[in-house]
């Protein structure tokens, strides 16, 4: 469903709640994620997985961890999960090297094409790095 | 205790958003590839064919491309990365896997030796299937097309890259193309640094 | 007909396209490999393996006497090479099942041949006319008769290891492929824990706490210090680049001796080859370059001493204080010697032909600096300084292609000799004492 003044999406779209604004958490906190799926069309879905991860970003390939991990075989258009989240890795901007957290849903359609929505979110309270002055252009 | 830090936006030039298939394929003006026009030549040549360019030049992305756009025609495999000449078995084993009329993309084709090449293309040859290849030189395949690298092509792929233009200008990419002598890769890691330092503190 | 695609498409935070596909060609080579592997050891087991296991446990032992002797000649059309002929030797006996006179030739497994008629033609006087010999017939066609009973263990092993290794290697990638079909990143991930991507907390392993992306410190705490708990193990560059330098020299001069000596005996046979001995020149230039800088190094390394540090605890803590006990060996004077700690970022990218590895220092603070360092001989210079980690820093991370580090690092600027640098590893971990608040393991499952 649309929002008044949004501009109509085409295709599908996962709109995805935090319990926190901020989403910001800490370690051993609860993350609370609500979700709902929408501009589906005439298109039926299979399965819906959600799942929490970090996933590293900069200048390294990508390295990806799941923390928690659900799939839902008699998927319904809106779901939540919650999970208690782990001591490590914090959430870290590095100038080189980040970590990520995030939430993903990926729906499944009946034609076994998918689609996936991914939503950042914090852990920690880690202050960004910033590029040494020797070193910076 | 101490308040949450602001989360910066993501760096435009992390590997993430420029690694092959991530940014479109450009020409030397900077102009989108006709990969059409591509794919049509590699029928021509037999479904046979060598991207050759030098390093950074975009080689891994228009095999990237040239990959999927084959998957969605006569169907494709890869691209398959070689490093060595022990990665031949493994990419034998996937030509045998694959179906007749399959177009194997393999990466760096020089890097799994002369034996390796001959086995590859003789099993390639046995199952009738393509062989779509990158490398420096040009090869005893039908070389398809040569990349080359110009400061338009790296201006063109900055222009696609979202939150880009804020932080880095037109002499940025004057400077950061011909100080890596037109390696495209070394030129984006280095408007990756530059991108760094110029975030506020 | 459009075909599946084999690749999804990446867009930024967006993916689509269906991995279910890719999957297939994958199961399809392994399936046909555990076919192969089935049909490869049934063929062994009927025709090699239940033969000769019936010999040794259904066949009935009796007497009988020679009646004749003679060699079945076997040839083999091989298309790729000649015809071999191998060649067996028979008898013909009579002996007495259940009061019935039999005559039959003896039989053998087409292995019991050999390519040597004459060596054939020896084994057969083993077995003189009219004697009496034992044998074993079968009581389901007592005309099948043998002469020796036991196993051919290398045909067994055949048996078993070849099929076998082609099921196991087949079923796995099967198996594999099966795993795979339709699934998404998150899911193997979740599934295969990513296997090798992290290691486990070194000192505790507190199995309710999940701690994800903390490097191992077991090397880092396995050895006790003199005064502190810990001596830190050293990752000095210097090392690797003497290691690395001096296997060069080892092998360039290795070469070099080889060609010396092929010019020395041309030399001494009153032949001399110019071309060569100019050649030989500047590779003896290098050489010695080589030589030299290898010895300047081992020389620098013995002079200045080892550097030793202690620290009071492993892993740190961020806003943890720590001791630490620095002890720099060696004779002279040091002018300058600094300890400072430092984060490192390391980033590994592989893509193309390119792998890069590109490290950082994001963050360095300088505890302490000593100056007019005297060294005496058999007496090691020590000090005490204290660190600490600031309380909102980022803990040790390693991952496959990324890590962030904390490292001391000891800077030295001898009088008489170039500065050298000394890095000891370090882990810190995050506060788990501040926040003890446990985590259960996180939850993988299938929602019907």
């Amino acid at each position: 469903m649309s929002l008044a003044g949004e501009t109509p999406r085409h295709g599908p779209f996962i709109d995805v709640q935090f319990d926190r604004p901020g989403r910001g958490y800490e370690p051993g906190d609860t993350l609370s994620v609500r979700y709902d799926v929408g501009g589906l069309g005439s298109e039926r879905l299979r399965a819906v997985e959600h799942s929490v991860l970090w996933y590293t970003e900069g200048k390294g390939e990508e390295d990806l961890w799941v923390h928690f991990f659900e799939r839902a075989v008699k998927p319904d258009v809106a779901g939540s999960f919650a999970v208690t989240l782990p001591q490590s890795p914090l959430s870290y901007e590095g100038v080189i090297v980040k970590i990520r957290w995030c939430a993903r849903v990926r729906i499944f359609f009946q034609g076994g094409r998918d689609f996936v929505s991914e939503h950042v979110f914090d852990v920690g309270r880690v202050p960004p790095a910033r590029m040494p002055k020797a070193t910076a252009s | 205790m101490s308040s949450r830090p602001h989360r910066p936006a993501s760096n435009p030039f992390a590997t993430r958003h420029t690694q092959p298939g991530c940014v479109p394929p450009l020409d030397a003006a900077g102009r989108p590839v006709d990969l059409a026009s591509l794919l049509s030549r590699l029928r021509e040549l037999g479904g046979c064919g060598t991207i050759v360019g030098p390093h950074g030049s975009g080689k891994t992305n228009l095999l990237t491309h040239l990959a999927a756009a084959l998957a969605d025609h006569a169907g494709s495999l890869g691209p398959l990365r070689a490093r060595s000449a022990r990665d031949t078995v493994g990419i034998l084993k996937a030509i045998l896997a694959a179906a007749p009329g399959t177009v194997v993309c393999i990466d760096s084709w020089e890097q799994i030796g002369p034996v390796g090449r001959l086995a590859v293309r003789v099993i390639a040859t046995r199952r009738r299937c393509g062989l779509l290849v990158t490398s420096h030189v040009p090869t005893a395949l039908p070389t398809l097309v040569e990349c080359r690298t110009s400061p338009e092509i790296l201006a063109a792929i900055v222009a696609t890259l979202p939150g880009a233009g804020g932080s880095i200008a037109k002499a940025d990419l004057e400077d950061a193309c011909p100080r890596h002598d037109g390696n495209l890769r070394d030129a984006l890691a280095d408007l990756y640094d530059r991108f760094e330092s110029r975030r506020s503190p | 007909m459009r075909l599946p695609r084999i690749f999804g498409k990446k867009r930024g935070h967006r993916r689509t396209g269906s991995e279910a596909w890719g999957s297939f060609g994958d199961g399809l080579f392994h399936g046909a490999l555990v076919c192969a592997g089935v049909v490869f050891g049934a063929l062994l087991i009927s025709g090699v393996a239940v033969p000769e296991w019936r010999i040794n446990h259904d066949f009935i032992e009796s007497r009988g006497r020679v009646l004749g002797k003679g060699l079945v000649k076997r040839t083999v059309d091989d298309p790729l090479a000649a015809a071999s002929t191998t060649w067996r030797p028979t008898v013909r006996l009579r002996y007495d099942v259940a009061g019935a006179i039999h005559e039959a030739w003896t039989r053998s497994q087409p292995s019991a041949g050999v390519p040597d008629r004459a060596a054939a033609v020896a084994r057969l006087a083993d077995w003189k006319l009219g004697s009496e010999v034992p044998l074993w017939y079968d009581p389901a066609d007592p005309t099948a008769i043998v002469l020796e009973r036991g196993y051919n263990w290398w045909m067994w092993l055949l048996a078993l290891l070849l099929p076998g290794a082609l099921v196991a290697f087949g079923g796995a990638g099967l198996s594999r492929a099966v795993r795979r079909w339709g699934r998404s990143e998150e899911a193997l991930a979740a599934a295969t824990g990513i296997p090798g991507l992290l290691g486990p907390r070194a000192p505790a392993s507190p199995s309710a706490v999940d701690l994800a992306g903390l490097p191992p410190c077991d090397d880092l705490v396995n050895s006790p210090g003199t005064q502190l708990r810990y001596r830190l193990p050293l990752e000095s560059p210097e090392n690797w680049t003497l290691l690395g330098l001096g296997l060069f020299a080892a092998f360039w001069n290795a070469v070099l001796l080889v060609l010396a000596v092929g010019a020395g005996l041309e030399f001494t046979s009153g032949r001399v080859d110019w071309l060569l001995l100019a050649l030989l020149v500047p590779f003896i230039a290098v050489g010695g370059a080589a030589i030299a800088l290898v010895v300047r190094g081992l020389v620098l390394s013995a002079a200045v001493g080892t550097t030793q540090l202690e620290i009071s605890d492993h892993p740190l803590e961020p806003g943890g204080t720590y001791d630490v006990l620095l002890a720099q060996g060696g004779s002279g004077r040091i002018r300058r010697l600094t300890l400072a700690l430092e984060l490192v970022e390391q980033a590994t990218f592989r893509q193309g032909t390119d792998a890069r590895t590109e490290s950082l220092v994001v963050w360095r603070r300088q505890f302490d600096a000593w100056s007019d360092v005297a060294l005496l001989p058999g007496a090691r210079f020590e000090v005490r300084s204290t660190i600490t980690i600031p309380s909102d820093a980022m803990h040790s991370f390693a991952s496959e292609h990324n890590a962030v580090r904390w490292r001391l690092v000891v800077h030295g600027v001898p009088a008489r000799w170039p500065a050298f640098l000394r890095v000891f590893p370090l882990a810190v971990y995050p506060g788990l004492a501040a926040n003890p608040r446990e985590t259960p393991r996180p939850a993988r499952r299938v929602l019907a």
